[in-house]
């Protein structure tokens, strides 16, 4: 003030009003020489109240298909007793959990009167709180969850070459929502390795989360399998969702030969030794072989031999990662059912690994 | 023994095992335990008999059967059989290797399912067991170490040497 109005122009002013108790009340407005008479009604109307404070309205925000009960309560602000005779909410997805009606408030009283909004489609929904006269606008902004990348839990937190590596997923609070996402796999090494899959065959596995969980399932199983191959290289895993993504780096360092069956069998007057296995470098290059006989009793010196120009041309055609099978024969001369048994070695260039003691049926 | 000579270091990677996957396929399995590669599924049916030392294969125009390195021969026309024991079930004729009896035995071991275990008694007469919640749906030989089972919808290698008896996932087949 004061307020200079150009020819034509208006301007916008409040009056408020706040009646102590109910009844008829006036007053007059002036503005510079014009008067004006305002009535008004106050009618003995309740409070709207959340945790003993009063609000005139509501605004909440909501997970869709979530439900949320907001903790409403009726009061009497007044200095004598309140009658209720009408209590109820119109809007969709609300509902009221109301006394009986009707119901006197005694003078400062108040009651629980919770609001339940079962949350449908994204969107804003009205509702109005009617509680005798008074009118109380409720709003719920309804949004669609989005679901966080998942932290990695590896049943193993030091995976290596040749295992069925159980892997979980899990959030850091309950999802509020349902919600999917993607695990996946990327392998990098010398070589590309076909056994690095997923039980469901792929270097991709999807997995859900259920609304009110932390915990991810694979086509209903809490936790997944990968394969680590066995070829030496890095492996990242990404669990990733809509809003992000979760990665973890694992390193496959070379190893020695991983031998996984091995047997050793008389042929005729052949002895025969079959190593099943995994070379993670593809560079076997040795192979020591000790015969015993049936007492235990070294026969003859170490027999060795240097294939490793046959594993090279071998690797190098190969699809399977460093998995390979070896077959040796030994002819022998003379009386072939004294030999009981063989240790073999085998060598790559990180190291030697030996096998236990072949017994020779 | 006078000499011992490495005459041979033959290398290779010949499949595992073989199973008729949940489309009654025969796939060959590469790879080694815990690391299975799923080959491409191939023509001929093949099933490893419940003894475990008899190797059913059901080519085009023959069947064979092989069992301690000796391979026999039976001409037919059929495309489908059943095997059990040494006995093949075609369509129009039965075939029996012998007339031993029908052996109950999966890869030559006794495998039952009880109380969320699985127990595998081992020719030797030893028994090992695993850990099993749900029966599984189906089992039948792969190799001779080497038992397919479908446990909870889902296919799975079980390695049947003794000691080192272990369940495994047995990964789909990538599309290729």
């Amino acid at each position: 003030m004061p307020v200079t109005l150009s020819p034509n122009q208006s301007h916008e002013f409040t009056v408020r009003f706040s009646p102590g108790a109910e009844g008829s009340y006036s007053a007059t407005l002036t503005i510079n020489t014009t008067t004006a008479l305002i009535r008004a009604n106050a009618l003995p109307a309740p409070s709207i109240l959340i945790g003993g404070t009063p609000i005139p309205s509501m605004q909440v925000d909501v997970a869709a298909g979530q439900t949320l009960t907001i903790p409403l309560e009726i009061g009497n602000p007044y200095s004598v007793p309140l009658a209720i005779d009408e209590l109820s909410v119109v809007g969709s997805g609300f509902t009221l959990s109301a006394p009986t009606l009707p119901f006197t408030l005694a003078p400062g009283a108040a009651l629980p009167i919770p609001v339940t909004l079962t949350a449908g489609a994204e969107g804003e929904v009205p509702a109005v709180l009617t509680a005798g006269p008074r009118r109380f606008n409720i709003v719920a902004s309804i949004f669609r969850p989005q679901l966080s990348p998942p932290k990695i839990v590896p049943g193993d937190a030091a995976p290596h070459n040749g295992q069925q590596w159980k892997i979980r997923l899990q959030l850091a609070e309950p999802a509020l929502g349902p919600g999917t996402g993607t695990l996946r796999a990327t392998f990098t090494g010398t070589n590309e390795d076909p056994a690095i899959v997923f039980a469901n065959g792929a270097r991709e596995i999807k997995f859900d989360i259920a609304a009110g969980s932390r915990d991810a399932t694979f086509n209903g199983s809490s936790e997944t399998v990968l394969q680590t191959g066995t070829t030496a290289g890095t492996l990242r895993l990404d669990a990733i969702t809509e809003t992000g993504t979760t990665t973890e780096t694992y390193r496959f360092e070379p190893g020695p030969v991983v031998v996984d069956e091995a047997t050793a069998r008389r042929n005729g007057s052949t002895l025969e030794v079959d190593i099943l296995g995994f070379d993670n470098t593809r560079g076997a290059g040795s192979l020591n072989f000790r015969f015993f006989d049936r007492s235990g009793n070294a026969l003859g010196g170490v027999i060795t031999t240097t294939p490793a120009d046959q594993f090279k041309a071998f690797f190098e055609q190969s699809t399977l990662g460093g998995v390979f099978r070896l077959r040796a024969a030994f002819p022998v001369t003379g009386d072939a059912t004294i030999v009981g048994s063989v240790l073999v070695e085998i060598a790559n260039a990180v190291g030697r690994t030996g096998l236990q003691r072949l017994t020779i049926p | 023994m006078k000499t011992l000579i490495l005459l041979l270091a033959a290398l290779d990677a010949p499949p595992l095992a073989f199973v008729l996957d949940q489309a009654g396929q025969l796939t060959p399995i590469y790879g080694v335990a815990g690391n299975f590669i799923p080959g491409r599924p191939g023509p001929s049916l093949l099933a490893y008999s419940n003894d475990g030392e008899i190797e059913w294969r059901l080519e085009p125009g023959r069947l064979t059967a092989t069992r301690a390195s000796r391979t026999y021969a039976f001409p037919t026309a059929a495309t489908r059989a059943n095997f059990r024991g040494s006995t093949a079930y075609l369509p129009n004729e039965t075939i029996r290797l012998d007339d031993e009896p029908e052996s109950q035995l999966l890869a030559g071991r006794a495998i039952t399912w009880s109380e969320g275990k699985l127990r595998i008694t081992q020719p030797g007469g030893s028994q090992e067991e695993l850990t099993l919640p749900y029966e599984p749906e189906r089992m039948s030989a792969a190799a001779a170490n080497w038992a397919y089972l479908i446990v909870n919808g889902r296919a799975h290698l079980l390695r049947l040497t003794p000691g080192r008896v272990e369940l495994f996932v047995l990964p789909q087949r990538s599309r290729e």
